[in-house]
């Protein structure tokens, strides 16, 4: 009986230790004996107003709140707002009960920010962009209005922080101050109503630094060089039962400013819970603990994200694509009607400097070709032989037997004649029955006689014509290059026609040479045949 | 001789943050603004730099400024009340809404000697009132409320910046007016016998756009109401930091800006998807359309407003995009 009795009891004291006991653990972001002094009337404001529960505070350092918090050794927090976003993020904290309203002299402000000093008298440092690489004093980097909010607001002017400042880590605001005075640093970051506590306490002279950036807002009762963010929260572990939380609630919103335990904390009491969006946003854009970490990429996020980009990349290749493959195909087209356009232009070259009769060189060919060959010989020091040569007796085959047979008399003509000469001779057809041959690149102009002595007979040979028998001659005239003198390729042609002449008058199918009568040795010769 | 330029009356005006010389290159939106609570996100976008580049904003000291810079063809766009818009486009000025920046919802009160308990105690009575501005829709809302004619009162042209000369000469029992004065006269023993809350719904304060202006300059219009929306959004999640940086700005105190803004609603975007509705089954057009019917019995109005093209939506950002 008596045992169960005691074990009952234990039991029960065991109950009722775990509910009458609640551990309030505060962030120490003044030195500890300092935040002791300052908390433990609220805690026993609390205990108080609990009635049989007992509120016991504990001042932690910001790695040792997060344990505690992490192994619920803690019931109740307050730390400063970006603190509470990452105990948040891990630990499935609930919202703020309250938010802390702090007071100077006689303003109530729900709000805090940060301040940048650097010491009187330093003309260097005057502007927020005067602080780029300038060795900067701060507490930590998890401090909100000790390092974040300024370090936002040096971003806005385009330094980043903290790649473009020298930090120097000296763990609390005072620390900062110190540092900042004595000149182991440029500048510091401290938190709102710093400065004001530390002249209160009799500990600074308000004189000796410089609020940097200062902000116009009306009746904030701190100097402040940043925007203003929600003031500490107030927060209950999940694991505090509702009916307490209540109860922790009412006390704290019907805590009065003039209330020992808000006077001692330095504060005006608590007002409902301010929106934390405002340190959530700066976490995020300065890429803070808990958004830190970028979160895992996957190509569903890129779709999700980037899809009019990729669909639209996707048309414009496919547009491009498509027009390369037309653009290559109008390529290949082009190439084929070139091909076609060269070879056109090639047949009209061939219809314009050849007969279409005899498929002989015109006079417009034979011109081209006399002047290159004038001008080799010469060069050379050859000779050439230009023969005029006019059919005698075709105009008679053309009445008898009609054009179409004088036309075929000419075609089979004008093969022989081919035939005869030798590959670098030209023979061309002038007109109707007069052809021209040229005999180039001969070492003595008489090397010409057994040349034209075979054209006069391959002319004069019968041609048979569907069974009958035909005979032309010719009369040749000749004349000679180079000459005494200068002479032009039209010369030279006239002078060979005005020979052929000769040859007609001297009794046709001969050949008679320009001016005769100075080398009749060759007129003989040929006339003999 | 309009609404909403007694704040910086009353404020010690500041070494004007100088109505910036034009940005000559490439021809920025411009816009006139005074000061008024509902404006104020304008002003904090530009401190805060969230207005775009090609945004400046026409500072006057009261509406009639922008009135009349906009007859003068010398700016795009003007905040004004939505009456004065009406005033403004029967004057031959095309305007289109194209934002609200707030409805009234109190703000524009009705304050009376001690004596007057009731609505029907105003006849015969003598009305403080601005003639030609905002206070005559809240008169005839008066009037109407109490079952009145204008014949049984006596109205006096007074604007609200003199109307407490006038009430401490004992020259007039009842004052229509807004913040501060109101609560200046509340000192004075007055008590509030009538607000824009038993009407609302009818006094809309609003961004409008030269209407042939419109289409041109797209872009920049939508750039300012993302601003706007951005720098309401701050107002709201971090009220003290906006607050406090307004009522440096004008001079006032932080509890004294609290109150200007307690009269009004100030809708974000898709608040004002809601009043812009082009159906006209809410919003601005039903309140234009009460506005006619006052406007045209006080004579400010010659012909109704036939109210086409009076508010376009489409500058309004869509959803997300305002923050």
């Amino acid at each position: 009986m008596l045992r169960a009795v005691l074990a009952a009891l234990l039991l029960l004291g065991a109950v009722a230790q775990a509910a009458d006991r609640l551990t309030l653990g505060v962030f120490a972001f003044r030195p500890k004996p300092l935040m002791i002094e300052r908390y433990q009337p609220l805690a026993e404001y609390l205990s108080e107003r609990l009635g049989g529960t007992r509120v016991v505070l504990e001042v932690l350092e910001q790695q040792e709140l997060e344990e505690a918090v992490a192994a619920h050794r803690v019931d109740l927090v307050m730390t400063n707002p970006s603190h509470y976003l990452e105990l948040r993020s891990h630990n499935s904290l609930s919202g703020a009960l309250a938010t802390v309203v702090s007071s100077e002299s006689g303003q109530a402000v729900s709000s805090l920010g940060g301040c940048i000093i650097v010491r009187a008298g330093r003309g260097d440092i005057t502007d927020l962009r005067d602080l780029k690489g300038r060795r900067v004093a701060i507490a930590g980097p998890r401090y909100l209005g000790g390092y974040q909010a300024q370090a936002f607001e040096l971003m806005q002017v385009g330094i980043r922080v903290p790649d473009e400042l020298d930090l120097l880590v000296v763990g609390r605001h005072d620390a900062v101050v110190e540092a900042v005075l004595d000149g182991r640093a440029d500048a510091g970051f401290i938190r709102t109503g710093i400065i004001e506590s530390l002249v209160a306490e009799g500990r600074l002279d308000a004189s000796q630094l410089v609020v940097l950036n200062p902000q116009a807002l009306a009746g904030y009762p701190f100097a402040v060089s940043t925007r203003l963010y929600p003031e500490w929260p107030f927060v209950a572990l999940p694991h505090v039962d509702r009916s307490t939380v209540r109860r922790i609630s009412t006390a704290l919103l019907g805590l009065e400013a003039s209330h020992p335990a808000a006077r001692a904390a330095g504060i005006a009491g608590f007002s409902p819970p301010l929106d934390y969006l405002p340190v959530e946003t700066l976490a995020r854009s300065l890429r803070l603990p808990p958004f830190d970490h970028a979160p895992p990429f996957s190509w569903r996020d890129v779709w999700t994200r980037y899809a009019n980009f990729i669909i639209a990349f996707g048309a414009v290749s496919a547009l491009v694509f498509g027009l390369l493959v037309v653009l290559s195909r109008r390529n290949r087209q082009l190439a084929q009607s070139v091909a076609a356009l060269v070879e056109a232009q090639a047949a009209l070259q061939r219809i314009a400097w050849h007969d279409a009769l005899t498929g002989l060189p015109n006079r417009t060919l034979l011109a081209d070709r006399l002047r290159q060959d004038m001008r080799r010989v010469r060069r050379n020091q050859q000779f050439l032989v230009l023969a005029y040569i006019d059919l005698d007796g075709f105009k008679a085959v053309n009445d008898t037997h009609g054009h179409e047979v004088g036309d075929r008399v000419l075609v089979e003509i004008a093969r022989r004649m081919r035939a005869v000469l030798r590959d670098v001779d030209t023979v061309a057809r002038l007109g109707g029955d007069e052809f021209a041959a040229i005999f180039t690149d001969l070492a003595e102009a008489s090397l010409s006689a057994p040349l034209i002595e075979r054209l006069l007979a391959t002319i004069a040979a019968p041609v048979d014509i569907d069974g009958l028998s035909l005979q032309v001659s010719g009369s040749i005239g000749v004349s000679y290059y180079p000459q005494h003198g200068d002479i032009e390729a039209e010369q030279l042609l006239r002078q060979a026609d005005h020979a052929m002449y000769q040859a007609k008058l001297s009794g046709r199918n001969r050949c008679c040479v320009f001016e005769c009568e100075v080398q009749p040795e060759v007129g003989v010769g040929v006339t003999a045949g | 001789m309009l609404r909403r330029d007694f704040l910086l009356r009353l404020a010690a005006l500041a070494a004007s943050p100088a109505v910036a010389g034009a940005c000559a290159s490439d021809k920025p939106l411009t816009v006139g603004i005074h000061p008024w609570p509902g404006y104020e996100p304008l002003y904090l976008a530009r401190a805060f730099g969230w207005l775009a580049d090609g945004v400046q904003l026409r500072e006057g000291h009261a509406a009639g400024a922008s009135v009349a810079a906009l007859q003068a063809g010398e700016i795009d766009a003007a905040a004004l009340t939505l009456d004065e818009v009406l005033a403004v486009r029967a004057s031959g000025v095309a305007l289109t809404v194209v934002l609200v920046f707030d409805s009234s919802v109190g703000a524009d009160m009705v304050m009376a000697r001690p004596s007057i308990r009731t609505l029907a105690d105003i006849a015969g009575r003598r009305i403080a009132v601005e003639r030609g501005a905002v206070g005559e829709v809240v008169l005839q809302k008066l009037l109407e409320a109490a079952g009145l004619e204008e014949a049984d009162v006596t109205v006096l042209d007074i604007a609200p910046d003199r109307q407490l000369d006038a009430w401490r000469a004992g020259e007039v029992d009842l004052a229509i007016g807004y913040e501060p004065t109101s609560s200046l006269l509340g000192r004075e023993g007055a008590r509030r016998l009538f607000d824009s809350r038993q009407f609302p719904g009818v006094i809309f304060d609003v961004l409008a756009v030269r209407s042939e202006r419109l289409s041109s300059r797209r872009d920049a219009i939508e750039a300012l109401l993302v601003g706007h929306f951005r720098a309401l959004a701050h107002l709201r999640v971090n009220r003290e930091d906006a607050l406090r940086r307004i009522a440096a700005w004008r001079g006032l105190s932080f509890d004294e800006m609290e109150r200007s803004f307690a009269g009004l609603n100030l809708p974000d975007a898709a608040g004002n998807l809601s009043f812009l509705d082009m159906t006209g089954a809410r919003g601005i057009l039903p309140a234009a359309r009460a506005l006619n019917v006052l406007m045209l019995r006080t004579g400010r109005l010659k012909v109704a407003d036939e109210l086409s093209g009076l508010i376009d939506p489409s500058f309004l950002p869509r959803n997300g995009e305002a923050q």
